[in-house]
């Protein structure tokens, strides 16, 4: 199945929005113990609102998929045996209850500790959401899709989306968060000096999961072979089609880790200014364009089993 | 009352003359290439020289295939809206009324039997012709059959009949989702089978 590319679009967009709200709360755990409590909350604010509008681009991507976009509604109805009516039940909660820890966080609204609770039951229901998105593609005459390499790929996709995205975000706060920004509001002091390790560490991140994804591609193309006859025939032509964009996929995820090791470097040298926004922008560019290849090399490798 | 219909389908007799696709074509007007029942061509063999002669062992069968109306239907189990859903005589039925034309059904169903109707965005399938059927005629494909290879009733009824063969090459193992298909398979299916023969004509199915 090629040219799926509502799919593709819900899938990347969801998953990247849950990894940016699991690592922000990974993030702003490190920072309050750091930093303080004040700090992390500045720092983790502007983060969490924009995790709203990518949700809400991935809702239109899956909405556009279907073919009578008005009954969209009744997606929820089948929640006793259909994973796709779970992956819309789950998405909406994530959203919903996401949504709410956002505008209380925003506006430092209710006691803390319900903005905690909140935050909780969000994150475990983004895991919950990344869960039954993998599950829906666990189709028992779909061979090349069922297997546990699925939801381990999308667990990798995630935090691996999450990680650019967030990292990204905090270089571009670096950068231009300058002397004269610190200078007019000493208060952000404490988080600006919280922002290089954070990157460190979503670097850190990222390399880890590039490598993950090293073991995981290898092990589902190994899996193809389990599709009977007629599906063979089918796959064996989409792979020599699509070689290339394999070949591609795989170079662009090891050349963005190249430049991820580079940017670590730098970082370590302590140049601040010195083509760190370029070098990071460079880098998460190629390692989207990886996982966007991914995607579609997921839904073209498509087979099942009889006609 | 029927608890659950099947279709019986004898690939030995078939001559692949696709009369059944035609007429489910004809009576469901489906003009835009939609194909509720389809005829395979399994074909495969080769020609060997013995000094100045040959032989051969080429082969060719046909297999026509609709929906299975499956005792496990996994449209119906993947379906979000409930739409697709199985009625009291066991026909898998998809509710317009209901469909958002997703495609999950599609990419679940081992047999290709839905297909979504693009000029309403909505899923379609074979319906064993249920209009017939509660007139108490038979459905189109069977009735179309000049060879006598189609043939619909109970399940239970149809097996006692024909035998209880569910699969043949290149069908999907029966385990998956209890097609409701009784088969006479073609003498050279095993063969088809071994060798891995391929679709002749997969630009027409």
């Amino acid at each position: 199945m090629t040219g799926e590319w509502t799919l593709i679009g819900f899938t990347l967009l969801t998953q990247m929005a849950v990894g940016v709200f699991l690592l922000l709360g990974l993030v702003h755990f490190g920072v309050s113990r750091l930093a303080g409590r004040e700090a992390a909350d500045r720092m983790s604010g502007p983060a969490l609102l924009a995790v709203g509008p990518v949700l809400g681009l991935a809702l239109l991507a899956s909405i556009i998929h279907l073919g009578y976009p008005a009954h969209a509604l009744n997606a929820v109805n089948n929640i006793g045996s259909s994973w796709l009516s779970r992956e819309i039940v789950s998405f909406s909660l994530f959203a919903a209850v996401g949504g709410v820890f956002a505008l209380l966080q925003w506006r430092r609204l209710g006691p803390p500790a319900v903005r905690r609770i909140l935050a909780w039951t969000a994150a475990g229901l983004g895991l919950v959401l990344v869960y039954a998105m993998a599950r829906v593609y666990l189709l028992r005459s779909v061979p090349p899709w069922n297997t546990w390499l699925t939801p381990a790929a999308f667990f990798t996709t995630t935090f691996l989306l999450g990680a650019l995205a967030l990292g990204l975000a905090f270089v571009l706060n670096h950068r231009f968060a300058g002397a004269a920004t610190l200078a007019a509001h000493p208060d952000i002091r404490a988080e600006n000096a919280m922002l290089r390790p954070a990157i460190r560490w979503l670097v850190f991140i990222t390399l880890a999961l590039l490598g993950v994804e090293l073991i995981v591609i290898p092990l589902q193309l190994s899996h193809l072979t389990l599709v009977d006859a007629v599906g063979q025939l089918g796959l064996a032509e989409t792979l020599s089609r699509l070689q290339w964009m394999l070949g591609l996929r795989l170079s662009l995820a090891f050349l963005g880790a190249i430049l991820f090791v580079r940017l670590l470097h730098r970082l370590a040298a302590g140049d601040r200014y010195g083509r760190l926004v370029e070098l990071s922008l460079l880098a998460c560019a190629l390692v989207v364009a990886a996982e966007i290849l991914g995607r579609y090399l997921f839904y073209a490798l498509y087979a099942r089993s009889g006609l | 009352m029927t608890r659950q219909y099947a279709f019986f389908f004898d690939s030995a007799a078939c001559s692949g003359c696709k009369a059944c696709q035609v007429a489910c074509q004809d009576k469901h007007d489906l003009v835009d290439g939609r194909r509720w029942r389809r005829v395979y061509e399994i074909t495969g063999g080769h020609w060997t020289p013995h000094g100045p002669a040959w032989t051969h062992t080429v082969f060719a069968y046909y297999v026509s295939v609709a929906c299975n109306h499956c005792a496990r239907p996994i449209c119906v189990e993947v379906c979000p809206t409930t739409a697709m859903h199985k009625r009291a005589d066991g026909i898998v039925l998809v509710d317009q009324e209901k469909c958002i034309g997703c495609r999950y059904c599609q990419w679940a169903c081992p047999y290709g039997a839905p297909q979504r109707d693009e000029s309403i965005g909505k899923m379609s399938k074979c319906h064993f012709c249920f209009d017939y059927i509660d007139q108490g005629r038979p459905p189109a494909c069977v009735a179309a059959c000049p060879m006598r290879a189609l043939d619909f009733g109970e399940r239970e009824a149809l097996e006692r009949k024909y035998g209880r063969v569910r699969t043949v090459y290149p069908l999907p193992r029966a385990q998956l989702t209890d097609p409701c298909l009784v088969l006479a398979p073609h003498r050279d299916s095993a063969r088809a089978e071994n060798s891995a023969a391929r679709i002749g004509n997969a630009e027409e199915v």
